[in-house]
């Protein structure tokens, strides 16, 4: 699994490296020590895994997350603020107190990808991706911060210049456009009904006819998306299939 | 119920008492002596009175106090609204009993006392009951006064002390912050440069030892206070290395000078944190000394600003903190101001 390791600190890059060279599944393409240089790096890198200081000299770890294209798995790291942590959902991520012991690290690995070790044991046909497809997106509204996984993604919405993004029976503002979402989401398992609405095929309860050889496409949360003939089109072949 | 509550009578209670019921003896007297009714046993009914009087109300505080806790302002009102006049009717009964007695048994004594009406004897329990009425009514005035300004203190009092642990929890805060990133970076340290590791964890104990002194003294030499802010900036060099430089441009006749402990330190780690640390180059942390007069000296911490010192803004909680302790060492004599721009400079003046 290929990690990037952010910290403003020589030394705790260091010491990170040190620890992580104790498991040898785990390479170390890039570090960076500020959020402009690690954007850089997470966008052409493209890395699995993340570990992550919060202060920064030039924002925290949540500009950087929230200003990068690729949204990797992260593990946080730091040394006192753990109440920054708070903003997210319980387990929505695992955070290492410095100084890290091996056996903290160990665990919060095991919890990232626990089929990890397994898939090396097992055999090397195995389908190992090598460069990572992001699962999730990292979202930020006001003080509540998600990793939110693309397939609990339900429906995704214009509001003004942004997106609204909708997923376990809530929803987040994304400052994106719909474009740049739509280019960054699987095209198996999103569809562009219209040019307001992103939606998730696994959420589709029913199909009506609509008018003009139309689609109205009921949601399970009860939401209507009313998709246009050329786009009912495209919907209706791939639900075929 | 706890009995030391009722028998608890403050020396203002007893004053006011005896202020109370005396003045009403003393007005009762001067009415009888201007109708012309004055004779002893108008005193002593009128002393009597005076009497029964204070014991009643005595125990109308008696039973205010038991209920109190229990009752509102305006059910105590209406409790005293049946209290009030049959009290006035016993006392005036007993009264009246006590004078038919001293009547049949001592005639003698008997000189200027007006046969049983019952319209006088009704005058005389108005008399009573608007008396008791008067005194309540102070009573309780005072007494509600008395325990909204007890809560409004106790309001105070608290916001107080919210404040002070507030305070103590961000300072620990920042010092955890800072303590815990130099272990992480010692430890790393002991790997790649044994010798520095020694020293870091030496510097380390110094700075640990000032912070656990700090609280038992209002000051310290500077030359002391210097050595902790070496340590700490060796440290946080640590963490920056080459982003964190500094100088020290010291008056070495300052170096005997009192500060309150840990003051320069928090100036300095103010410049860090909200200068030094918010820069991806760094810069330098300069810090003078020098005297101004002959009763006064300045010390000058300055540092370059953060690229978005709105990211890097603090709470005014570290500035607050060292102008309370430079005003529990010096009083007025002693200021700090904070000079912000391109470079920022924290500058306290200081007496000798």
């Amino acid at each position: 699994m290929n990690i990037i390791i952010v910290d403003d600190s020589r030394l705790a890059r260091k010491e990170l490296c040190g620890l992580l060279a104790e498991h040898p599944h785990y390479t170390i393409i890039g570090e960076a020590g500020d959020v402009q240089s690690a954007l850089a790096l997470l966008n052409e890198l493209q890395p699995e895994l993340l570990l992550l200081d919060i202060h920064l000299p030039d924002g925290s770890g949540f500009d950087l997350l929230e200003q990068s294209d690729h949204t990797p798995k992260v593990i946080f790291t730091t040394a006192y603020e753990q109440h920054a942590l708070r903003a997210f959902e319980v387990n929505a991520l695992d955070y290492l107190l410095k100084p890290i012991t091996q056996e903290r690290l160990t665990i919060a690995l095991e919890k990232i990808a626990p089929s990890e070790a397994k898939l090396h044991v097992k055999t090397e046909t195995t389908h190992a991706p090598n460069q990572a497809s992001p699962e999730h997106v990292f979202i930020r509204e006001g003080e509540r911060c998600h990793f939110v996984k693309f397939r609990d993604i339900s429906r995704i919405a214009v509001e003004g210049n942004y997106v609204r993004v909708f997923f376990h029976n809530q929803s987040a503002l994304l400052p994106r456009s719909l474009n740049y979402v739509e280019a960054r989401l699987d095209p198996n398992l999103f569809f562009r009904a219209n040019r307001q609405d992103i939606i998730n095929l696994h959420f589709i309860d029913r199909l009506e006819p609509w008018i003009g050889d139309g689609l109205m496409i009921v949601m399970q949360d009860k939401t209507e998306v009313i998709s246009s003939r050329r786009q009912a089109r495209e919907l209706k072949q791939r639900m075929e299939f | 119920m706890n009995q030391g509550h009722f028998t608890y009578y403050s020396r203002q209670y007893l004053l006011a008492q005896g202020f109370f019921w005396g003045s009403y003896l003393l007005l009762n007297i001067i009415f009888a002596v201007l109708w012309d009714s004055f004779s002893g046993a108008a005193i002593g009914i009128f002393v009597t009175l005076s009497f029964m009087l204070l014991y009643t109300s005595h125990q109308l505080r008696a039973l205010y106090l038991r209920d109190q806790p229990q009752l509102t302002f305006l059910h105590t009102c209406l409790h005293l609204g049946w209290l009030i006049p049959l009290a006035a009717l016993a006392i005036q009964i007993v009264l009246h009993l006590l004078i038919y007695a001293v009547v049949a048994l001592a005639p003698e004594h008997s000189a200027g006392i007006h046969p049983f009406s019952i319209s006088s004897f009704v005058l005389y329990t108005f008399n009573t009951a608007f008396m008791l009425a008067l005194w309540s009514m102070l009573y309780l005035l005072r007494s509600e006064f008395k325990k909204r300004r007890e809560t409004e203190i106790a309001h105070w009092r608290d916001q107080a002390k919210l404040r002070e642990i507030e305070l103590q929890f961000l300072r620990s805060q920042i010092n955890s912050h800072f303590l815990f990133n130099s272990l992480n970076n010692l430890r790393s340290l002991i790997l790649e440069d044994p010798q520095a590791a020694r020293k870091g964890l030496a510097d380390l104990a110094t700075l640990l030892r000032g912070l656990l002194q700090a609280e038992a003294h209002t000051t310290v030499p500077l030359r002391e206070e210097l050595d902790w802010v070496r340590g700490y900036l060796a440290l946080e060099a640590l963490q920056f290395e080459q982003r964190l430089q500094y100088e020290f441009v010291i008056d070495d006749s300052l170096l005997d000078a009192k500060v309150p402990p840990l003051l320069v330190q928090t100036l300095v780690e103010n410049a860090i944190k909200h200068g030094i640390a918010g820069r991806r180059t760094g810069g330098l942390v300069s810090l003078r000394a020098q005297r101004l007069n002959n009763s006064e000296w300045q010390l000058e911490v300055e540092n370059p600003a953060a690229e978005l010192p709105a990211l890097h803004q603090g709470n005014g909680i570290g500035i607050a903190n060292a102008r309370e302790r430079l005003a529990i060492a010096f009083g007025e004599r002693a200021t700090l101001e904070l000079q912000l721009g391109e470079n920022v400079i924290a500058r306290v003046c200081m007496p000798f």
